[in-house]
């Protein structure tokens, strides 16, 4: 089955429950949640293959700074920018690493209470924040 | 004067009853003691009975019930009579016995055996030390039982201490004015007064018949005297009115005194509710900012490593003059494969081809990537400025959450303080008092406005009056004949104006007499030292116990308290009337509590010593706190039982 490059897949079956059900991105548009459940693999450097697919969201409701934040992923991971050419391989990694990603998350909710989870989730971010402070600014 | 002995027979459920009030100590003091129901009131009853015919603290129950002992009336045979009496033994001063005994005759009649009052009789025997006795009946008996306790002023001398507690709110002041008049003579005043004006008007009407030019003067005076009377009543009714709302004022302003403004408090609390909501909407929108705006900051955060790294490889880019793209590789690889320049239009000789060919190997890049990493510069410096701002932007936020938090954690303790104001009153009653003070006081000022325009009105026909009169005598003086009848008629008129100054005077001083000894005796047997200065009385008998700090405090005085200023203003009405009868008081602490039981204990004992006091208990009345006081000091205790089948009661001596 040929894929079509205007929509972002996820592993079929249970995901898309899992990316209803997590608290923590509860509420928020399917590719805020996408991108942070990318970002995650990203963080835990873990990409998770899709053995079977489904449409998490149609591409055309990502914005230029969504697309960015995709790409530059894409650009780090190939290390060669004509990767950026090709959609098709630019998504797969995203959906990969977003695969492995919102797992960590289900697992992580489930053992946390979920107001803690936050709290560790967001202790996680300022830590992490605090080691690149100085990276951002250029310092 | 002293209660010597009560005979009671077939009166209610007493068939026979002989009991003796022997004083053989210094306190004059007896108790009798029984249940609720087993006929302490009667006993009350039975010597009004005696004295006046009336059996004044009857429940409407006992009402329906015949005079008559059930007993006897079971026992009887149709057509059966049965004498129901009450007799009194008062001893006198002057070592004379008197003998109050009422009478009352019954025939039982019909199947149902039911006690039809036959003839009414009340006696009254005086003995002398001699033994000499005579009997006085009719309207001289009743004279007699006059002098002992005057019937007008019997609640007085026999009461119920059940109601001792509402004695100021039960007993109109009207009724103690009146009583007091009785006391003072000021009635006979009053019926002087009456009569002088009554001649008064008749020599004026004869003084009328010898010229139609001063009856006509007469009428008019007599028409605006009249008129200036009916506005005095009118002025005294508002002073009454005011008077009175100003009482319940006080009283409503001792109540709340100490008491928190609920309405007030209520309102504060609903608007510091409306304020926790807002606040915590506001506080619910800033967690959502938070929590939104951490999540969008985390993908960029979690993501740096690939920001940074694209960031880079642009700048590189841009370095080369790769970006922007200055040549398209997509037209150069068309015009190699057209050999024709899409630019002008020239063909591609060999020579050219190469040269495009050599550009073509120097574009590395195609416009596509190019294109796309442009398109990723801006959006990705966005993310970078705005990470730099992460911290002092949460920080911001945060601050904002903390604020609000410290706003509701004020705003529930000042919710708290209000609920613990609250916690503990009647709220319901509280408003209803605010309420009722809010209503009373706008009485007020609509009566202070009547007040002030009938005082005004009584001016001017005062005035009016004046000049009628003035007229009227110059009138009388044109006629010789009526020279007699105007000397007459001043006279009248000189006897009308002592009588009404005297009748003040004599008020007066009986009020200021009745007020120094209600507060002599109330502060005698006060057990508290220092919470009230003084005991006022209105000219209407109102009684005023003013707090040391000043105000009217009787509202809100213990049950205990108000108990005492009743029996001391009593003691006193005793004092200036000059009746020394004993006072007989019906469950005298039912409204009294344990810790005044004591003080109420040693105030009896006081008044004892000069007065013979009789007190009918209840077993749970007559508790430790008086029994450990007044058990030596008694002559004698007294207990109601009643028969196994309840129908009769009898007395035994106890000690």
């Amino acid at each position: 089955m040929s894929l079509l490059h205007d929509r972002i897949y996820i592993e079929k079956g249970e995901i898309e429950e899992v990316y209803d059900n997590i608290q923590l991105i509860e509420g928020e548009q399917r590719k805020d949640q996408f991108i942070l459940a990318m970002a995650i693999g990203f963080e835990l450097h873990d990409r998770i293959p899709l053995k079977a697919k489904q449409t998490l969201f149609l591409t055309k409701y990502l914005k230029p700074e969504d697309e960015a934040l995709i790409n530059a992923l894409a650009l780090y991971e190939s290390d060669d920018v004509e990767i950026l050419a090709d959609k098709g391989e630019v998504f797969k990694i995203a959906e990969e690493y977003a695969n492995a990603g919102i797992q960590f998350l289900k697992q992580d909710e489930e053992q946390a209470q979920m107001t803690s989870f936050n709290k560790i989730f967001e202790k996680k971010i300022v830590d992490l924040y605090n080691e690149i402070e100085l990276d951002i600014k250029g310092g | 004067m002293r209660i010597e002995r009560l005979l009671v027979k077939n009166y209610r459920q007493y068939k026979n009853l002989d009991i003796s009030f022997k004083n053989s100590k210094a306190n004059d003091l007896h108790i009798v003691i029984g249940k609720n129901g087993m006929g302490k009131t009667t006993l009350l009853n039975a010597i009004n009975w005696c004295l006046y015919d009336e059996e004044p603290h009857s429940a409407e129950s006992s009402q329906k019930l015949p005079l008559l002992n059930i007993n006897s009336i079971d026992k009887s045979n149709i057509h059966d009579k049965h004498e129901v009496s009450v007799e009194l033994w008062v001893s006198t001063h002057d070592g004379l016995i008197v003998t109050f005994k009422r009478t009352q005759l019954f025939k039982i009649h019909g199947e149902k055996k039911l006690p039809i009052p036959q003839s009414n009789e009340f006696k009254v025997y005086r003995s002398d030390e001699n033994g000499n006795t005579n009997t006085i009946e009719g309207y001289d008996a009743e004279r007699w039982a006059e002098t002992f306790v005057p019937s007008a002023i019997r609640e007085f001398f026999f009461f119920d201490g059940e109601r001792l507690d509402n004695y100021f709110k039960d007993v109109k002041s009207q009724n103690v004015k009146n009583q007091i008049f009785i006391l003072s003579h000021i009635h006979i005043l009053e019926s002087m007064e009456k009569r002088v004006e009554q001649i008064f008007k008749e020599l004026r009407r004869d003084a009328g018949k010898l010229n139609p030019e001063i009856d006509k003067k007469r009428e008019q005076l007599e028409f605006k005297q009249e008129k200036l009377k009916k506005t005095g009543i009118k002025i005294k009714e508002i002073k009454k009115q005011i008077q009175l709302a100003d009482d319940l004022i006080k009283d409503y302003e001792n109540k709340l005194k100490d008491l928190p403004d609920a309405a007030k408090l209520e309102k504060d609390r609903q608007s510091l509710k409306l304020r926790r909501d807002k606040i915590t909407s506001l506080k619910n929108d800033k967690e959502k900012e938070r929590r939104s705006y951490l999540l969008d900051q985390s993908r960029k955060v979690l993501l740096w490593p690939a920001i940074k790294k694209s960031l880079e490889i642009i700048d590189e880019k841009k370095k080369n003059r790769e970006i922007p793209p200055t040549i398209d590789k997509g037209l150069l690889e068309r015009i190699i494969e057209k050999e024709n320049c899409d630019v002008c239009g020239r063909h591609l000789d060999p020579e050219s081809k190469n040269r495009v060919e050599k550009l073509l190997d120097t574009v590395k890049l195609s416009s596509k990537v190019v294109g796309l990493l442009h398109s990723m510069e801006n959006p990705l410096i966005n993310s970078q400025e705005k990470l730099e701002s992460f911290r002092s932007k949460r920080k911001e936020i945060q601050k904002q959450i903390k604020l609000y938090n410290d706003d509701l954690q004020d705003i529930s303790s000042e919710i708290s303080e209000i609920d613990q104001k609250l916690s503990g009153y009647d709220v319901k009653n509280i408003k209803t008092w605010h309420k009722d003070r809010l209503l009373l006081e706008e009485q007020n000022k609509d009566n202070r406005i009547s007040l002030g325009s009938a005082n005004e009105q009584k001016k001017n026909l005062e005035l009016e009056v004046k000049q009628l009169k003035d007229e009227y005598t110059k009138s009388l003086g044109k006629e010789n004949k009526a020279i007699e009848l105007k000397n007459q008629l001043e006279f009248c008129e000189k006897a009308l104006k002592s009588i009404k100054m005297t009748k003040k005077d004599i008020m007066n001083e009986t009020k200021t007499k009745i007020e120094s000894e209600t507060k002599d005796i109330f502060f005698d047997l006060l057990w508290k030292t220092e919470t009230f200065k003084d005991v006022k009385i209105d000219e209407n008998y109102n009684i005023n116990l003013i707090h040391s700090k000043g105000y009217n405090c009787l509202g809100s005085v213990s049950a205990a308290e108000r108990e005492l200023l009743a029996l001391s203003f009593t003691l006193a009405l005793h004092r200036i009337s000059g009746f020394d009868s004993p006072i007989l008081i019906d469950t005298p602490v039912a409204r009294v509590s344990d810790d005044h039981r004591e003080n109420f204990a040693n105030i009896f004992l006081d008044v004892s010593k000069n007065k013979q006091i009789i007190l009918l208990f209840t077993p749970a009345e007559y508790s430790e706190e008086i029994s450990d006081n007044l058990e030596d000091k008694i002559n004698a205790k007294y207990e109601i039982n009643l028969l196994a089948d309840e129908s009769e009661a009898n007395i035994e001596v106890l000690t």
